[in-house]
């Protein structure tokens, strides 16, 4: 077994890969650059990402890459799934909160009220923006890079490994075809395990709105109440991939309760969502051991 | 759940008892028309009800009659249920139980099921509807419930978890330690 660790999108990356790696050093190498590059060319955080650029340009339409086209068209289908709860032009938003680059811990209260989302939309590899607009790839970014890793991976040849990146992960199998075992973190218990999974072939996603919070408000905000999402403490979702996990998970936090099964389906998607009175709503079709 | 105890419980009951049992049941997604609370149990489950033990469980379950209803509340405890008590008497092994439950529906009566793990202390640890009704919007209805509801989950040390490759999870403590958890596997 050997492990690869190193750090990309502001968290940490572990990949496990369950076969003989002739440079480790090399390989360690090319996962950390893709990683990188990927970071430089979507994060917000850096000034000169593609996403960034729409932040000084006026109304107009403009084109995209195909890799950003197509985050778009995820963060649209997202956004139609949620009624608008999940937008990527919410940047504006985070920063008036405190989650900004410099993780200022004071709400700036004038940011947050004078708030609009700027509409966008998307037709092909055209990105049509109403104004200037910061746009923020958290909640369905993470998961498309995991999956990325993970065919770059399987273009190296290898079979048998596990992506991680700060508490997301998509596996394969191990090399005797046994899964790999993964519990989930209660939320906001850290030492404590909710359940106990086993991925094989299959992605997962974690959630949980005590990460990075400030005050009352924390990373997880709706546009529309501008107010953070309080009743769900923490959901998990499993799919095919981690990025359906990922969206899957953005979805429960910011999608109606009834309209979970349909989201689910959407995304492939088996789910726990966990309330503030401690309860766990699992879907049914949740294969995972739970405590 | 491999050592544990399997218990097939069937309960018959009058559509009355029902009313409240599946009221606790689905506070969320309850049946049109038949949620009215009603009568509340005396004696714990397993003091008088016959059940058939059989580890592990078999084929059709067995007839008995029950109307303790409210003894399935645990499974979405109100805000007004002491948590600390145990609801089902139960020796101290965790065991699956399957009960089977009547209630009126608007089109006539109709009828539910459910699996429920319980823990050494009598809490419901897992639960699971198993839709059993015939009429197409009482399937629905059951099919949405089933979809919908809740367990009680305690959570567990994640020092008594075994053979861990991963933890998922959205805080600093799971980057930490799952980087903890590499780096110690590569020294075995």
């Amino acid at each position: 077994m050997e492990t690869i660790t190193f750090k990309g999108i502001g968290t940490y990356w572990s990949v496990s890969i369950d076969e003989s790696v002739d440079d480790v050093v090399e390989l360690k190498k090319t996962l950390f650059e893709f990683v990188a590059d990927f970071e430089s060319r979507f994060s917000r955080f850096i000034s000169s990402s593609e996403v960034n650029q729409f932040r000084k340009r006026e109304r107009g339409t403009y084109p995209l890459s195909a890799e950003c086209a197509l985050l778009f068209s995820a963060a649209h289908e997202l956004r139609t799934l949620t009624h608008g709860a999940f937008d990527p032009a919410v940047a504006g938003l985070l920063e008036g909160v405190g989650y900004d680059a410099t993780y200022r811990l004071t709400p700036d209260e004038s940011a947050i009220t004078s708030f609009v989302p700027t509409a966008w939309s998307l037709s092909r590899d055209q990105l049509a923006i109403d104004g200037p607009v910061g746009f923020d790839f958290g909640g369905i970014g993470k998961g498309y890079c995991i999956d990325r890793v993970h065919e770059l991976l399987k273009e190296k040849g290898y079979h048998y490994f596990i992506v991680e990146a700060g508490g997301d992960m998509v596996a394969t199998t191990k090399a005797d075809g046994s899964g790999w075992r993964v519990a989930i973190e209660y939320p906001g218990k850290p030492d404590i395990a909710l359940g106990l999974v086993e991925l094989v072939n299959q992605g997962l996603a974690v959630s949980d709105s005590f990460r990075r919070r400030f005050g009352a408000w924390h990373h997880i905000v709706d546009p529309r109440t501008k107010a953070p999402v309080t009743q769900i403490i923490g959901v998990a979702a499993i799919a095919p991939t981690a990025w359906q996990a990922d969206k899957m998970t953005s979805g429960l936090f910011l999608g109606q309760p009834a309209e979970y099964a349909l989201l689910a389906e959407k995304f492939s998607s088996a789910y726990l969502v966990v309330t503030h009175d401690g309860m766990v709503q699992k879907s049914i079709n949740w294969k995972g051991e739970l405590f | 759940m491999s050592n544990s105890l399997k218990i097939t419980l069937i309960v018959g009951l009058f559509a009355l008892g029902i009313g409240g049992g599946y009221y606790a049941l689905s506070k969320n997604i309850a049946p049109a028309g038949t949620a009215t609370e009603t009568t509340t149990t005396e004696t714990p489950l397993m003091q008088e009800t016959p059940v058939s033990v059989t580890p592990p469980i078999t084929s059709a379950p067995h007839e008995t009659t029950n109307p303790h209803v409210p003894d399935i509340t645990p499974v979405t405890p109100t805000t007004t249920a002491p948590t600390s008590s145990p609801i089902i008497a139960v020796p101290a092994q965790s065991k699956t139980t399957h009960i089977i439950v009547s209630y009126d529906e608007p089109s006539g009566g109709s009828r539910v099921g459910f699996t429920l793990a319980v823990d050494g202390q009598g809490v419901i640890t897992d639960a699971q509807t198993d839709v059993l009704a015939v009429e197409d919007e009482a399937i629905k209805r059951q099919e949405r419930f089933a979809k919908g509801f809740s367990v009680a989950v305690k959570g567990k040390k994640l020092s008594e978890l075994t053979n861990i490759d991963r933890v998922g999870g959205a805080s600093l403590t799971t980057e930490a330690f799952n980087s903890a958890l590499t780096k110690l596997k590569a020294q075995l």
